[in-house]
């Protein structure tokens, strides 16, 4: 497989088949960081298409040394983060994905309705946390970020991204407190 | 407890180094009140883990590529190599028949100038991005 670095260069030179590897391969992630930054699949996917853009436009600025993903992230944060400010909703976004929900092979259906009801208080939850944090949240959970990388694309410290996950944990316990306490009470007892 | 619990954030995370995991094991193995906070953490992003979005994007490129498409027609005086080698002969030509640029003028082109209309916010480069990594501690944006 040939990686994002060559791709860049390649794309530098202005070879659109690199760049549409490229954006074959990074659109589902962007799309999904997306969609948790700002609560809308379709806004999401607008500006999914923006960072792809601005990506080609900064092509040739881009330095080579295996931190595509971060450079990108942080385009598409960036992004998000204007939205966000045009909209004037820092702290929280709407989040309706409820139809995004599939039940699982097997499920009966209480379970799935269960299912659905945990992943949308999840959710809200996650929403609900300071942009930075949710940010943080989502780059590590469900992307996979090292904190290096998490500090890069939200131009901070290592540190400080500790401090940002250790914040978000203590809000999403108190958040959803009914979903994890069953667990919590086990151990504690 | 704070700093406990970024320390236990971080060893359930991996980003400890061997010896620092090995310092919180022998803490875990002594205080119950550390294995109780460690089970927390763990039970809280279980929960978390189990609700990712995995939206049906489809293909972003054709609308990517109708962008581009839509970028070079709105960009005339886009500078290729061969306009930017067309160029070159004219100017040297001109030269030839003294025709040149007044004195003091520069006739130099940026390489990779392009018009700015896209170009709204502008993203760091790599490089730029670490001097910077020192410089900010805090979570100012929330």
């Amino acid at each position: 497989m040939i990686d994002d670095d060559t791709l860049m260069t390649q794309t530098a030179r202005g070879d659109e088949d690199a760049f549409r590897l490229l954006v074959a391969r990074w659109e589902q992630p962007v799309v999904a960081f997306l969609v948790y930054m700002l609560g809308s699949i379709d806004e999401a996917q607008d500006l999914a298409q923006d960072t792809f853009l601005k990506v080609y436009d900064q092509a040739a600025r881009y330095e080579p040394g295996g931190r595509f993903r971060s450079w990108l992230m942080r385009i598409a944060g960036n992004k998000a983060r204007s939205t966000l400010r045009r909209r004037k909703v820092l702290r929280w976004v709407n989040f309706d994905l409820t139809s995004h929900d599939q039940a699982a092979p097997g499920d009966d259906p209480a379970q799935s309705l269960e299912r659905q009801e945990t992943s949308r208080r999840v959710r809200a939850a996650v929403a609900r946390l300071p942009e930075r944090q949710r940010q943080a949240v989502v780059l590590k959970r469900f992307q996979d970020f090292s904190y290096k990388e998490i500090a890069e694309v939200l131009d901070t410290t290592v540190p400080a991204v500790e401090s940002l996950l250790q914040r978000a944990a203590e809000a999403l316990r108190h958040e959803l407190a009914d979903d994890i306490e069953p667990a919590q009470r086990e151990v504690g007892s | 407890m704070n700093d406990d619990m970024r320390i236990l954030q971080s060893y359930l995370d991996g980003e400890l180094t061997a010896e620092q995991a090995a310092a919180v094991e022998n803490r875990l193995a002594r205080e119950p009140e550390w294995r109780r906070e460690l089970e927390a953490l763990r039970q809280l992003w279980s929960v978390v883990d189990s609700a990712p979005v995995t939206p049906d994007a489809g293909s972003l490129w054709p609308g990517v590529s109708a962008g581009l498409a839509g970028r070079r027609r709105h960009q005339p005086w886009t500078l290729t190599q061969g306009s930017l080698a067309a160029a070159a002969l004219v100017a040297g030509l001109m030269l030839g028949f003294g025709v040149g640029s007044l004195p003091g003028e520069s006739t130099e082109v940026a390489a990779g100038e392009t018009p700015t209309d896209y170009l709204q916010d502008e993203v760091p480069t790599l490089d730029a991005m670490w001097l910077q990594l020192g410089s900010s501690s805090e979570d100012s944006g929330s």
